[in-house]
């Protein structure tokens, strides 16, 4: 029953032969791996970053990472499904080196949140209210609420990934929710 | 129903709509451009590292040394006083025609306008040519041993392909 659901799974996944492909050194499957996914790669990391510039050089990092780590995939999940956890840890990684990189410029306290509250005003032409109101959670929060609420990541993934406790992740969402529906009163009012 | 279940299913429906809409952005810029320009850029420096030979290399030179010694010390008890002019004849040949196809081999990667690729692997070279002069001297001393004749042509085989990885150009990102 496994083998069968693994080799429907294959023939459905018309990326596998791609990952394949492109783990050997093909390029051009590379690249249709990316027009593929990059958009949908994209909305995740500009999610967790809050910022266009820093998500497109995270995004291009996730690409660069996928590239080197082909070999890994070993085809026993959906393509898709790797990809996202591979984006996912990448982005993390590279959004906590911006983050150290931002204090060590002395953007800290006051001025980094006003720098971030900076960058959320200048390109948040193309987001509907919800990603609004998410782009304000503090960085940590905004990390679980974006992987759990809206990325289907259970606690304990989240955790890991983030090297939290499972119990600081239920928090956090519990005190995104709690902002969040501030926040949206207010607007509404 | 309270204020805060109105906030909450409000919530709810914004998440509910997020997920459905299964977010895809398209980036303000080309992305593909740099990926692809790091890409090639590891893939030269890949192709450039002489890791492999430089290892390769090092370890048979030494080993060589190590071998000519042993060689050539166990052949000096067995040196024969009679000297085979033929053999010693067929010697210079094999020296002269291994000399002749080391120039080919230069002159064709100097017509090609290359330059070594790899010159810290300029000291193995040496060594294998040191190993082979050597071995050719005791040769001359000891024309009928065959151990020696296969070592010298092994030896000059070992520059010839060293040579090669030398002059070896690192592909281009085309040619990836």
């Amino acid at each position: 029953m496994t083998a069968q659901i693994l080799t429907t799974t294959q023939f459905d996944d018309p990326d596998i032969a791609l990952a394949k492909k492109a783990g050997a050194g093909d390029l051009q499957a590379f690249r249709e791996i990316y027009e593929r996914h990059h958009r949908r790669v994209y909305g995740l990391v500009l999610r967790l970053a809050a910022d266009h510039d820093a998500a497109q050089d995270v995004t291009q990092e996730v690409f660069i990472q996928l590239w080197k780590n082909l070999e890994r995939f070993r085809g026993e999940s959906k393509f898709s499904t790797w990809l996202h956890t591979v984006a996912t840890r990448v982005a993390i990684t590279e959004l906590r080196k911006q983050t150290k990189r931002l204090s060590k410029l002395q953007l800290a306290g006051e001025n980094q949140a006003q720098f971030e509250q900076q960058l959320v005003q200048e390109d948040s032409a193309d987001l509907n209210q919800l990603d609004h109101l998410v782009k304000r959670l503090p960085l940590q929060m905004r990390w679980v609420f974006v992987l759990h609420c809206l990325e289907g990541m259970r606690h304990e993934d989240v955790a890991e990934e983030l090297g939290i406790a499972v119990g600081t992740s239920k928090a956090q969402v519990f005190r995104a929710r709690t902002l969040l529906e501030e926040w949206l009163s207010y607007d509404n009012a | 129903m309270t204020t805060h279940d109105n906030r909450a299913q409000k919530l709810d429906a914004l998440i509910q709509q997020a997920i459905a809409e299964n977010r895809e952005v398209t980036p303000p810029r080309d992305l593909w451009r740099g990926i692809e320009a790091s890409i090639s850029r590891s893939q030269v420096t890949l192709k450039r590292k002489p890791s492999n030979y430089w290892v390769w290399f090092t370890g048979a030179a030494a080993s060589i040394f190590v071998i000519v010694g042993v060689t050539l010390s166990l052949s000096m008890n067995s040196v024969s006083t009679t000297v085979n002019g033929q053999q010693l004849e067929l010697l210079t040949m094999v020296t002269q025609q291994h000399q002749q196809q080391r120039q080919i081999l230069l002159a064709n990667y100097e017509d090609a306008g290359l330059q070594p690729t790899f010159s810290e692997l300029q000291s193995e070279l040496e060594q294998l040519r040191s190993a082979a002069v050597q071995v050719t001297e005791q040769l001359r001393l000891d024309p009928d041993n065959s151990e020696l004749w296969q070592f010298l042509q092994w030896l000059h085989q070992q520059e010839l392909d060293l040579l090669k990885v030398m002059y070896q150009q690192p592909r281009t990102y085309q040619q990836v």
